[in-house]
């Protein structure tokens, strides 16, 4: 068993986690994240939105793919995010040449004092806290689906031995919409994997300029550590806690429901244009990012508003689309406004 | 106390206070529907108060029950609408939801939602804001405003109004003109010299024309005064065919040169001297005989008893009339041509018919007809702009307009209509040959880019460098392949429709474009295509040169009129 590569520095958590969630420790857990975000706010400058919605894939204990053109500051995003929670982060170039084995680690014969060799794991980069997966749909089909165990079970099997990644662990994924000679789209399967799939919008012409100002001087803005990794994982535990109350619950199913193109009671693009629906774990992601964003929110309660805040993001990458909705320039974030606007 | 009992007695309040609500707004409308029922009472009677009053009463109803079902009764109901209304973040149902349970929440944060729930409802009941919002329906007291408005302005006391008579759609003043005109046609049609065909349509003009002046709408009025334009058009060349001088034999050429003369008839004298100078030209010995005969004629009209006094017993014409120097004239003239200076026979014949004026119209069957058949026009273009909506003084304009420039138009009334007579050398008023209204000359004597008279009936023209080419002639012919016939009437689609393309013949995109243009504004007649395909597709080889279209669309142009012609002949 391989120990994990901590911090230097572990100091107390914020949040016990072994203990009942009360008023106070609801309001501590939403001021650190919102202290948590102005952090990412001043070094990621005019992507409060983006920012929002990685920090709550990440409380959802989920994973996010960010699309978004070269150059927007996603990699700059993990990177701050992971210094202002401290947790151990690395970061993945996929190339199409790149091997499972390069991710996951491999064995290598080690041969000790008294000339035994031994085998010996080497932890590749997955074994971190917060794993940047930059361009991801530039990797062979292979080696995106060594992430998938990874991804959804915190946990990867090297010469058939199976080892649990630390906690928190999150992979944030990049890919460019553009550029898509050369690529390997990632499978439905896959992309289902991540809880949300966040796109990156070109900043505006004062932000832009705050980005030339601020990013062509001799002092780069850093992120300052906000927050520890035990209080970060309280957290995580503490969105779970937030109460779903059964209206809610049933308006999550209702939504997840619409995108099936062959209900009923779909509006009527999501069955002329959508091939397959959400699956049921979008369902399971709608609710999560909705406890997370109540959370951050400071309620303790999750209303039907938190949900509409996070469809989007979730059902984006989990509406599979049929060819006319291409040819009518048609996009999923269209469908889900349709389908919230039925369900409203 | 727990949530649910906070959102129960919200309910209780809230249904109370929706009633009233419900009561203030309904009121405007009650009080409209009462205005309007006794507005309906008063103009129609019981049985239209009663329609309004049933209509008042289901709308009126309709409305309250709308307002009504607002009301809640179901604390999770309630508790959804006190969430919209106020933001709450689904807060008060998440509470009613644990309350709901019935035990006691052990979770903290459920306890924290009933807290903050516990909180929250108190205030709202006390605030009472929306949807509690007792106010009246502006578009209520609107309608009543409006009711009682109607109510006195119309004077619903006043007797009830007796329905209008129909009146006819034409006004007084044309319905009169409409009745002259049909006597007109009635005197016309009494000429023993019309032909029985022509008397029977001069009759269905008539009639047409009393159609209109009884009609009740202006559509009908319209398509009457049109019916009776297209039976003139059609009897004006048969009436033109009446007064053909070249089949009249020498002595009653010489007769009625003679007539004209002494009643003083410059254009029908006119018109006679062009066939005598014709005939004598043609022979010596036709010369002969036709001078003599015109020299008896005069002498015997001279002769004759004054016309419009027959009693007077006067066997012989006063020496010092105007009549009798014309009829001398005449004899000069004879002489003239008998001796066979020809020149001077017919500058004396010219200089008679000068001095003798110009009626008008070498027939007066043919004037009085032209004359119907612009008052026609005029009746017709005015009635049409009054059903376009026009005012009085622009349908006064358009009847003119239309009565000016109707082509084809009244024979011999246009300065230049004796451009015909140009075996007799210039004379005053006769204008340029070819330049006047002649019926039937239409485009062919306007020269190069005039455009025809608007409704002018026209053929396709191809527009060259050289100017607009005539359809079916030269310019300046007599046009016979042109819009109209020489009498003015419109000639079937059919025949008018003279296509003279040559694809060969290189033309400018101004032109090509003129052709359209052209052709796009006239009146739009079906022609089958493969009559015009050639000249489409000409029209469309000297577009296709042009820089602008690139080489793509010109091959996409090619291979249409390649696959129009392609099917043409596998048909």
């Amino acid at each position: 068993m391989t120990t994990l590569p901590m911090a230097a520095v572990a100091p107390p958590p914020v949040l016990p986690t072994d203990q009942p969630v009360d008023e106070w420790a609801l309001a501590n857990a939403t001021n650190a994240l919102n202290v948590v975000l102005d952090e990412l706010g001043k070094v990621v400058l005019g992507q409060q939105q983006l920012c929002r919605e990685v920090l709550l894939g990440l409380l959802g204990g989920g994973n996010v793919l960010i699309e978004g053109q070269p150059g927007l500051g996603k990699t700059l995003l993990v990177r701050t995010l992971a210094e202002a929670v401290d947790i151990v982060s690395s970061r993945i170039q996929f190339t199409p040449d790149l091997m499972p084995a390069d991710i996951t680690g491999t064995q290598v014969l080690m041969r000790d004092e008294t000339g035994k060799s031994t085998l010996e794991f080497r932890p590749g980069p997955l074994f971190a806290n917060l794993v940047l997966a930059d361009e991801i749909n530039r990797a062979t089909p292979k080696t995106q689906s060594a992430l998938l165990e990874a991804m959804q079970e915190h946990a990867i099997t090297v010469a058939g031995v199976r080892r649990v990644l630390g906690e928190p662990f999150c992979v944030i994924a990049t890919q460019n919409p553009i550029e898509t000679e050369g690529t390997y789209p990632l499978p439905e399967a896959q992309l289902d994997r991540f809880l949300l799939k966040v796109t990156v919008g070109f900043p505006t012409l004062d932000v832009l300029r705050s980005i030339g100002v601020a990013t062509t001087g001799n002092t780069m803005a850093s992120a300052k550590r906000v927050m520890e990794r035990d209080a970060l994982i309280g957290i995580q535990r503490m969105v779970r806690q937030i109460v779903v109350a059964p209206h809610v619950a049933d308006c999550a199913a209702k939504i997840t429901m619409a995108t099936h193109p062959e209900q009923p009671t779909s509006p009527e693009r999501i069955r002329k244009f959508v091939r397959f629906g959400a699956s049921p774990r979008a369902m399971q992601a709608l609710l999560l990012a909705g406890r997370a964003n109540a959370l951050v929110a400071g309620r303790a309660w999750v209303g039907v508003e938190d949900l509409t805040a996070v469809a989007a993001p979730v059902l984006r990458h989990r509406m599979i689309l049929g060819f006319d909705a291409t040819l009518d320039g048609i996009t999923t974030d269209a469908l889900v406004a349709d389908v919230l606007a039925t369900i409203a | 106390m727990t949530v649910t009992t906070t959102l129960a007695r919200w309910s209780r309040k809230s249904n109370r206070r929706r009633f009233v609500e419900t009561t203030a707004r309904i009121l405007p409308w009650l009080a409209a529907f009462a205005v309007l029922g006794i507005y309906a009472y008063e103009r129609k009677g019981w049985i239209a108060a009663a329609i309004v009053g049933a209509i008042g009463a289901i709308a009126v109803g309709w409305h309250a029950l709308r307002l009504m079902r607002r009301v809640r009764h179901k604390p999770q109901t309630i508790a959804r609408v006190l969430d919209r209304q106020h933001h709450t973040f689904d807060l008060l149902q998440t509470a009613h939801a644990i309350e709901s349970r019935g035990a006691a929440p052990e979770d903290p944060l459920e306890q924290l939602v009933l807290v903050r729930a516990g909180e929250v409802a108190p205030r709202l009941d006390k605030v009472a804001v929306a949807p509690l919002k007792l106010r009246s329906s502006p578009l209520g007291a609107l309608g009543a405003m409006a009711a009682c408005a109607l109510l006195f302005l119309t004077g619903a006391g006043a007797p009830p109004i007796a329905p209008a008579a129909p009146t006819n759609a034409l006004g007084e003043r044309q319905q009169k003109q409409a009745q002259d005109l049909a006597h007109t046609l009635d005197d016309l049609a009494k000429d023993p010299s019309i032909p029985s065909d022509l008397k029977a349509q001069l009759e269905r003009a008539k009639e047409a024309l009393n159609h209109a002046a009884t009609a009740k709408t202006g559509k009908e009025a319209l398509a009457a005064l049109s019916e009776a334009q297209r039976l003139l058009d059609e009897a004006a060349p048969q009436l033109a065919k009446l007064d053909d001088t070249s089949k009249l034999t020498t002595q009653q050429l010489a007769d009625k040169m003679a007539s004209a003369a002494k009643a003083g008839d410059g254009s029908r004298l006119a018109q006679l001297a062009k066939e005598a100078m014709h005939r004598a030209a043609a022979s010596p010995a036709d010369a002969q005989q036709l001078s003599d005969a015109m020299a008896a004629a005069a002498a015997a009209a001279a002769s004759s008893p004054e016309s419009g006094d027959p009693w007077s017993g006067s066997k012989t014409m006063d020496p010092s009339s105007p009549e009798a120097q014309r009829l001398a004239a005449l004899s000069e003239a004879a002489k003239s041509m008998k001796s066979g200076d020809m020149t001077a026979a017919g500058e004396q014949l010219g200089e008679l018919a000068k001095s003798s004026g110009m009626s008008g119209s070498s027939d007066p069957r043919a004037s009085r007809l032209a004359s119907a058949r612009d008052a026609i026009a005029s009746m017709r273009a005015a009635e049409r702009a009054a059903l376009n909506g026009m005012s009085p003084a622009d349908a006064r304009a358009e009847a003119a307009r239309a009565s000016g420039m109707r082509p084809g138009g009244r024979p011999g009334s246009r300065p230049g209509s004796m451009g015909s007579m140009m075996g007799l050398g210039r004379m005053p008023g006769m204008g340029k040959p070819g330049m006047g209204m002649r019926p039937g000359m239409g485009r062919p004597g306007m020269g190069p880019g005039m455009r025809p008279p608007p409704g002018a009936t026209s053929g396709i023209s191809l527009l060259t460098e050289d100017g607009p080419r005539p359809p079916g002639g030269a310019a300046g012919s007599s046009g016979a392949h042109g819009g109209t016939t020489p009498s003015g009437a419109t000639e079937p689609p059919e025949t008018v429709m003279s296509e003279e393309v040559d694809p060969g013949k290189p033309m400018s995109a101004d032109g090509i474009i003129r052709a359209i243009a052209e052709h796009s504004a006239g009146d739009h007649r079906s022609v089958r295509f493969d009559a015009v395909r050639d000249h489409y597709e000409a029209i469309a080889e000297a577009a296709i040169h042009r820089d602008e279209i690139p080489l793509t669309r010109r091959d996409f142009i090619q291979r249409y009129f390649e696959a129009l012609r392609t099917h043409d002949e596998d048909q």
